[in-house]
């Protein structure tokens, strides 16, 4: 199988300043500066094979973006080796911009002061397009990606929807065989993000694009992606498809119940109480053993409640559990 | 691409064309002040020796060195380069291929004609108009000039770029913009002229790259300097561009190892 992306026991640290507290600490750090070494990625190996989609996802701090920008070419790794197509991006810097795009969600590749237009022109020179291919390019993404009506706007004039379509459309315009999108969804409305989930999957079948997407908001990777990687305190904690997370997860069900007066701390045999508010308790159920009925049982004679469900976790429920636990649990 | 780089720069400037309005008039108002220092030391005859140029030429030499050669915010350069890295948008830069500082020089080019187009050129023919202001004699000194001024600003550009990309080390813009504004106006020669230096600070400063920006190309357009000498000096200011290229060109490479983005 071709790979995309090789990634090999790539570590990156930085050395960062150790300001030291009293009231001369500020002296002695002048005089003295202290470093200190954080390690933002930790001895990381994974690939991605051509036209796949990954979800690549961590906690804040993860290290999700440097991993991203190493990949991109503009971060160096420590020790390791990362493979874009068979080329390491931050020695073939140029090179390995021309086969990528990269759409950063709280940064900007347009020109601000200037009409949308003006930043696709300086693209098709600078990554020397051919008239008849900038023509298709610019003529399918102006069609998919809606952006015919403000063409000739100014960017700054932008809704924060259309200018994320425009620098969708602004790191495609090159045809690049890898596209990397970091949060490419914050600050979008519901309906803006709706929309740009269904342009990525458009284009991600019909270009056979290989796309790395890092987001908090999980229905991004739902919908976007096939695979996903999940980082912790820089490493790799889960690599594969949301249903094998879900599936080695175990059988973990949440049970909700709302009562009808504030209620104290109820405890629940083969259950834990993960969330103890007066009027609604959310317990986690971890053992197959603890069936529905069982349960049931339980319940049977408080009489306060008004409502009671037992449901499997989502899968932001089933992120959030990786991300505390710093790994998978699996439970029997 | 530079062309192109080129134009959207110019373009950035006129979607605020309001600025030039007030642009004309404070390089009115420094010049003014410049010219009020020198005409109460020509009046009181202190300094000005027989070799001393004539007022009209001295005129021309602080239009033609501050108002118009040297009418580049530098300070927007480094301040840029300092807000890129410190906001982390630096990497945008690095994700497309050409070089960063190729990306910077063209941009202010395009700043930079638009500053002398729309601010400088009308300031100085209103400056022409009001004090006695002299016209190049000879057509070669004409257009001597204009390749010093093209040299200069590319030299300007240049120690503006190095100073700005210490800023990924140093992390602080203002104490480098503050050298350099410090630094312009008396080794350019500017405010003073070199031969006014004492020395050896005048040899220096004949020496060091700032002539190149402002004294150098004040002096070939007044016909100040002779034509075999002036040859040498357009191949020492070519020079100084090649060492100052090879400096960015290291001090960049070692950037882009040790660039660290902030603001993840």
């Amino acid at each position: 199988m071709e790979f995309a992306i090789e990634v090999c026991n790539v570590t990156k640290t930085y050395k960062i300043a150790n300001n030291r507290d009293g009231n001369t600490g500020w002296f002695h750090s002048l005089v003295k500066p202290e470093r200190k070494e954080l390690t933002a990625v930790s001895d990381l190996s994974f690939q991605v094979s051509t036209g796949d989609s990954v979800g690549y996802l961590g906690p804040n701090g993860a290290g999700k973006s440097t991993m991203i920008k190493m990949m991109t070419g503009i971060l160096v790794p420590t020790s390791g080796t990362i493979e874009l197509r068979g080329r390491q991006p931050h020695l073939h810097r140029k090179e390995n911009a021309q086969h990528i795009g990269v759409v950063f969600g709280q940064r900007s590749q347009l020109w601000w002061e200037l009409p949308v237009v003006d930043s696709f022109e300086l693209h098709k020179i600078m990554y020397s397009l051919s008239n008849y291919c900038y023509e298709r390019n610019k003529n399918y993404l102006l069609q998919v990606l809606e952006i015919k009506n403000f063409w000739n706007q100014s960017v700054r004039q932008l809704s924060l929807g259309q200018r994320m379509r425009a620098e969708l459309a602004l790191a495609l315009i090159h045809e690049p065989k890898i596209l990397f999108l970091d949060e490419p969804t914050i600050g979008l409305d519901i309906e803006a993000k709706e929309a740009v989930r269904k342009i990525l999957r458009q284009i991600q079948s019909e270009r056979e694009l290989t796309i790395i997407l890092t987001s908090h908001d999980l229905q991004d990777i739902r919908e976007i992606c096939s695979k996903v990687i999940i980082v912790n305190g820089g490493e790799l904690i889960f690599e594969g498809t949301l249903d094998t997370l879900r599936a080695q997860m175990g059988p973990e069900r949440r049970l909700v119940i709302t009562f009808a007066k504030p209620t104290g701390e109820l405890r629940i045999a083969g259950t834990a109480l993960i969330s103890n508010d007066k009027f609604e308790k959310h317990y986690l159920i971890q053992d197959r053993a603890t069936s529905s009925g069982n349960i049931l049982a339980q319940l049977k004679d408080i009489d306060n409640i008004v409502d009671f469900s037992v449901r499997e976790l989502t899968i932001e429920e089933i992120v959030k559990s990786v991300y505390r636990n710093g790994s998978i649990v699996k439970c029997s | 691409m530079f062309l192109n780089i080129v134009t959207l720069s110019f373009k950035v400037n006129i979607a605020y064309r309001f600025d030039f309005i007030t642009g004309i008039i404070s390089e009115i108002v420094r010049a003014v002040a410049r010219i009020a220092i020198w005409a109460a030391v020509y009046e009181t005859n202190i300094l000005i020796s027989s070799a001393a140029p004539s007022f009209s030429q001295m005129t021309t030499h602080l239009i033609i060195s501050g108002t118009l050669v040297t009418r580049w915010e530098f300070q927007g350069l480094i301040r840029s380069i300092d807000q890129s890295v410190k906001s982390g948008d630096l990497s945008i830069n690095l994700l497309h291929p050409i070089d960063y500082p190729i990306y910077l020089f063209a941009r202010e080019v395009g700043n930079y004609i638009y500053s002398v187009a729309i601010v400088a050129l009308p300031a100085v023919l209103i400056l022409s108009f009001w004090f006695d202001f002299d016209w190049p004699d000879k057509f070669s000194y004409g257009l001597l000039f204009v390749a010093f001024w093209f040299v200069g600003f590319t030299i300007f550009f240049l120690i503006a770029c190095l100073f700005g990309l210490l800023t990924i080390w140093l992390m602080t813009a203002f104490a480098i913009e503050w050298l350099l504004e410090a630094l312009m106006p008396i080794l350019a020669g500017i405010l003073v002229p070199l031969w006014l230096l004492p020395e050896p600070l005048a040899t220096l400063a004949r020496i060091l790259p700032f002539a190149w920006i402002g004294y150098y190309p004040s002096q070939i357009y007044l016909g100040r300097i002779e034509l075999g000498v002036a040859w040498i000096l357009l191949v020492g200011g070519v020079l100084w561009v090649g060492l100052l290229v090879c400096w960015i060109s290291f001090l960049w490479h070692r950037a882009t190892k040790q660039f660290t983005v902030h603001g993840g």
